[in-house]
């Protein structure tokens, strides 16, 4: 096929400006090192990037917020370290102070020590971070926690998440009030002298009532009678101040008066045995003089609620009813409801009732005065639990020390006060164990950000980067093509019958 | 004599000869020439009585040579090589911008959601706040940089289609004049006056670049030139002009009208470079400007609805972040309006604008949190968001939380072994109305989690109290909400996430311009191969006409010698006389 000269020029050219464009474009991206230099290069390639380039980024930002998470928490971690070891030499101090041989001089240096390290405990809680924030106050970062030591908290509930990975959010602080306030215990005993049931002497029947409880204290009230119709098979009780009442009787069966009526006094009495009809069975206060004191509650922690301590009088002649031993010295007998013992009374006694009983709790009470016979004396234990702040009951603690009022009927009452602190110091251990399990959960999340970023860096690298070894190879062998075509163009070109005219 | 003749007639046919290779050697580099080459042929020989003798040669006719078939397909495949040149020129544009690092929304949208994030570490600290604003404000940057320059590529076919109109203009301008001048030269003997004929042709090839066109010759050498569907360019030795039209819902957009009645045929062209520029304007810029319009329609609605949510360092309701936040507003928001509306770091809603408290007593493990805040109310206030305390009660009897709120209750039903995580809209809640009208419901969603114990109490409160004051400055929860709308797929009917859809944009555009580019490659292969075929019928030869020349000469001096020999002929026969 003849060819036209100007065409075989132009497609020379042609060809050669191709070999270099190619060539530019070849240097271009060893220069670069991207095989990829805009989207059309490779479309599919490109969204790949920027996906995996976004990924990559919000990997990297985890990463950044897992670094803030951990310092954040590696600072409280330090904080409750501190306040851990403040809260346990105060623990020892304090069973040191509370042992009974101290001086109320060895006290007030004591609570001197303990007063200057709830101080140290203070600041901890009021502890801020580089940028000024409180690191107790939960989202108020401005607001100290705790101004002073009996202060309330003044932050909020707040617990800032930071994202260290998708979907997953990590707390980065405790609001104060979840680390340095716990449940404190306030025990207090009450004796009561309950009200002493009598049976009418006209009664036929064999009808009796008892006082289960009572806790009226010292109160008094008129005396409450129980008659008995046996038509109807009921009491009617009648303390001649409120409306009478009658109930249903059944042998035997427990009444909670307050429950029939509020004006009643705060009793649950047991009815038993066959009544006659108009038998009275009646509940007036007691009159004896016996007291029951605490004086050593080593055993408050022990669970119990109430002691019955009833008292009999030494029978001295033969009563007219049933048979009894003549000669028999006055005695309580003692209950907390399952165990039973009985000691001879002898007016200002000390009875150690975990010795009378191994299964009583470990207190020892004083019994004095002149009881009655059927005297029932009820040693009630109340124990309140309110959420508090630790410098608080410390300092509360401090003041009781300094009084030197620590013993068993005051309050804080020396037992309390370890079960109070041991409370604080496992809120504090707690929230440790937390702040450790998210120290764990940031190491975990980093490691797993840590192979996601390198695996997608790797797929990146393999998308976007350039094979140097096959670039450089094509470089080469376009360079050689582009000269190859240039020589070919310059002798082609002189190739011309022209020439030889 | 004759013998003179002859010679006489063979110089001249050689003459002829020669001087059509010098015309073909001279216009070796002429666009659009089409070698000649001259007929010769016996001129009609003396009958001698019983024979004829041969009275020498003559030139029939000097012959262009030409194939129309070719020729036709050279236009054709020119125009679809210039659709897909231009076409890719400007795609490439579009290309390199959406993927420059300096440009793109992709990196502006990761550097904006990182600092977001980077606030939500630190809600106090203001060079966080500040490097947040910062962020954002390249990102509107970035948005308005890629409106003005996808602008800019319109304003550049707008013109691109001026000048290419009146290209078209001019060269149907030329062929009707060329029409004219070969009717005339022809002068009805049909002889063809080749050269003229070269000069339509490249008028014609050069109109092909700039649109398709069709052609139809007539039987007196003028050819009718027609675009699109039919409508003629060129008629005999008129020309009906094209001109530009503006869109009229749209005026931004030059279109292409035809005639004195300007009728908008923009459609109907296809190939050359005006095909190129309106199919290129149609399939990637226009739907980049919209897809990067509806991203920043996106990013203005979306974070401005969960900032108002938010409460800002000092207290104050979260306004909007990006303007113009009103739809039918002026400006509309878009790519080429959005801006920041915030200047001062302390402006920014970092904060929830309700907390929750835990009472005291509780002994369970049972926990409320707040994950979201519907501020779609136009009414909507930040400070106020509750009309009053929100309180929880849990009742493990039932399995339920009593809600109390203004008074009235409701109740949502929680078992922790089978419901932890569950996620309660509250507005969706009916309170029971005992007293007067029901309270309308808190426009809050919160999550139940954890095992509450039996009259285990939360309280949901405004963060800002009835006084004003507002301590929780520590709150990164609106941060963090606003650094979760990142990953959340919000556009197209909940599809796509902001990075998504630019990555499809992106992925639209590279996909358009590589094909185009294969196309055009693809194109000019062929038009390469049909162009060979052309040249090889058409196209000089120098070799072949050093070659004619050599013929030609050696022809010129045998028919001098011719001349020479008659001569001495002559002389013979005068000196024999």
């Amino acid at each position: 096929m003849r060819v036209s000269t100007a065409y075989i020029f132009d497609q020379n050219l042609s060809a050669m400006l191709n070999q270099q464009t190619e060539l530019g474009k070849t240097q271009l991206q060893v220069s670069t090192g991207k095989r990829i230099l805009t989207p059309s290069d490779d479309p599919a390639g490109s969204v790949q990037i920027l996906n995996l380039q976004r990924e990559l980024g919000l990997s990297e930002q985890y990463l950044v917020n897992a670094d803030k998470a951990e310092n954040k928490q590696v600072i409280e971690e330090g904080v409750l370290q501190s306040t851990t070891d403040m809260l346990q030499r105060i623990r020892e101090l304090a069973v040191q102070a509370l042992n009974d041989t101290n001086t109320q001089n060895d006290r007030q240096a004591i609570s001197a020590e303990i007063s200057q390290l709830n101080e140290q405990l203070l600041a901890m809680a009021n502890t801020r971070d580089s940028n000024g924030d409180y690191l107790f106050s939960g989202f108020s970062s401005n607001s100290q926690p705790y101004e002073t030591l009996h202060g309330a908290y003044q932050g909020d509930e707040g617990q800032r998440n930071l994202k260290v990975g998708t979907g997953v959010l990590i707390e980065s602080n405790d609001p104060g009030n979840k680390v340095f306030e716990a449940p404190v215990i306030s025990t207090t005993f009450t004796t009561t002298l309950a009200p002493v049931a009598t049976t009418v002497g006209t009664n036929t029947g064999s009808g009796a009532v008892a006082v289960n409880t009572y806790t009226g204290g010292s109160a008094t009230f008129p005396a409450i009678d129980f008659t008995y119709d046996l038509a109807l098979n009921e009491y009617t009780i009648n303390d001649g101040v409120n409306a009478p009442v009658t109930i249903a009787y059944t042998d035997p069966m427990n009444v909670d008066l307050q429950a029939i009526d509020p004006n009643f006094p705060p009793m649950t009495v047991a009815l038993s045995g066959t009544p006659a009809d108009t038998d009275v069975l009646t509940l007036s206060n007691g009159t004896g003089t016996g007291q029951v004191a605490i004086t050593d509650d080593s055993g408050v922690a022990e669970t119990f609620s109430q002691i019955t301590f009833s008292f009999r009088a030494e029978i001295i002649a033969d009563p007219v009813g049933p048979p009894v031993v003549i000669g028999v010295p006055a005695q309580y007998d003692i209950t907390d409801g399952i165990n039973t013992s009985t000691v001879d009374y002898i007016d200002g006694m000390n009875v150690d009732l975990g010795t009378l009983n191994p299964n009583f709790p470990s207190i020892s009470v004083s019994l004095s005065g002149a009881p009655l016979d059927g005297d029932v004396m009820i040693v009630e234990k109340t124990v309140t639990s309110t959420s508090q702040s630790m410098f608080k009951t410390i300092d509360n603690f401090v003041q009781a020390l300094n009084n030197n009022t620590v013993g068993a009927n005051d309050s804080p009452n020396n037992g309390d006060f370890l079960t109070n602190i041991t409370a604080s110091l496992n809120t504090v251990v707690d929230t440790r164990a937390k702040v450790g399990s998210r120290l764990n959960a940031i190491d975990q999340q980093r490691q797993i950000n840590d192979g996601l970023s390198l695996n997608m860096q790797t797929t990146l690298s393999a998308i976007q980067d350039l094979d140097y070894a096959e670039a450089i190879s094509r470089l080469t062998l376009q360079t050689t093509a582009l000269q190859a075509a240039q020589q070919s163009f310059v002798k082609v070109q002189g190739l011309s019958l022209f020439n030889f005219l | 004599m004759s013998m003179l003749n002859i010679g006489t007639s063979a110089l001249v046919t050689t003459q002829g000869a020669l001087s059509t290779t010098s015309h073909n050697i001279s216009n070796v580099n002429t666009e659009g020439y089409n070698r000649q080459r001259i007929e010769q042929g016996t001129r009609i020989p003396n009958f001698e009585g019983g024979y004829y003798i041969g009275s020498g040669v003559e030139i029939s006719s000097v012959e262009r040579l030409f194939d129309n078939f070719l020729a036709e397909q050279v236009r054709t495949f020119t125009s679809q090589e210039q659709q897909f040149d231009t076409f890719s020129t400007f795609a490439r544009q579009v290309d390199d911008l959406l993927g420059s690092p300096q440009l793109s929304l992709s990196s502006g949208l990761e550097g904006f959601f990182n600092a977001v994030q980077d606030v939500s570490d630190d809600p106090t600290s203001i060079p966080a706040r500040q490097v947040m604003l910062t962020e954002a404000e390249t990102l509107t940057n970035r948005f308005n940089t890629l409106d003005s320059q996808l602008d800019a590529f319109n304003g550049q076919v707008n013109s691109s289609l001026d000048t290419a109109v009146k290209d078209i203009n001019l060269l149907s301008q030329g062929i009707s004049d060329l029409n004219q001048a070969i009717i005339e030269a022809s002068g009805g003997a049909g002889i063809p006056p080749n050269d003229l004929m070269d000069q339509r042709d490249q008028l014609i090839n050069e109109l092909s670049a700039l649109v398709s066109v069709s052609t139809l010759t007539q039987s007196n050498g003028a050819i009718n030139v027609f675009v699109g569907t039919g409508q003629s360019l060129v008629i005999g030795n008129s020309s009906i002009d094209l001109n530009i039209v503006t869109d009229p819902a749209d005026p931004s957009r030059n279109e292409i009208g035809y005639g004195p009645s300007s009728i908008n045929i923009s459609n109907q062209l296809t190939g050359g470079s005006v095909g190129g520029l309106l199919s290129v304007r149609q399939t990637v810029i226009d739907p980049a400007r919209a897809e990067i319009d509806a991203l920043a329609q996106g990013m203005i609605t979306t974070i401005n609805s969960q900032h108002i949510a938010g409460i800002t360092l000092d207290g104050n309701a979260g306004g909007n972040f990006f303007e113009p936040a009103d739809p039918l507003g002026n400006p509309t928001p878009d790519a080429g309006s959005i801006r920041l509306a915030l200047t001062d770091p302390r402006d920014i809603a970092v904060a929830f604008p309700v907390g929750i408290s835990t009472s005291q007593t509780n002994t369970g493990t049972g926990q409320i949190e707040v994950t979201a805040i519907d501020s779609s109310d136009p009414a909507f206030d930040a400070t106020s968001v509750l009309a009053g305390a929100v309180s929880f009660s849990y009742d493990n009897t039932n399995k339920e939380y009593t809600v109390t709120y203004q008074g009235e209750t409701a109740t949502i039903a929680y078992d922790s072994a089978v419901d932890s995580g569950k996620s309660i809209d509250l507005s969706a809640l009916t309170f029971t109305n005992l007293l007067g009208p029901a309270p309308t419901s808190p426009v809050l969603t919160v999550s139940l989690e954890g095992v509450p114990a039996d009259t285990d109490q939360f309280t949901i409160n405004n963060s800002v109290d009835a006084l004003g004051n507002f301590t929780a400055v520590g709150d990164n929860r609106n941060a963090l909400a606003m650094a979760e709308l990142q990953v959340t797929k919000i556009l197209n009917g909940g599809t796509q996430s902001f990075g998504d859809a630019y990555g499809i944009l992106v992925a639209n555009v590279a996909t358009r311009t590589h094909q185009a580019d294969v196309s055009q490659k693809t194109q000019l292969g062929l038009l390469d191969q049909t162009s060979l075929r052309y040249e090889s019928v058409s196209g000089v030869n120098l070799d072949e006409e050093a070659a004619n020349l050599i013929k030609f000469q050696q022809a010129y001096q045998a028919a001098s010698q011719i001349i020479t020999v008659s001569n001495t002929v002559f002389d013979s026969l005068i000196r024999a006389m």
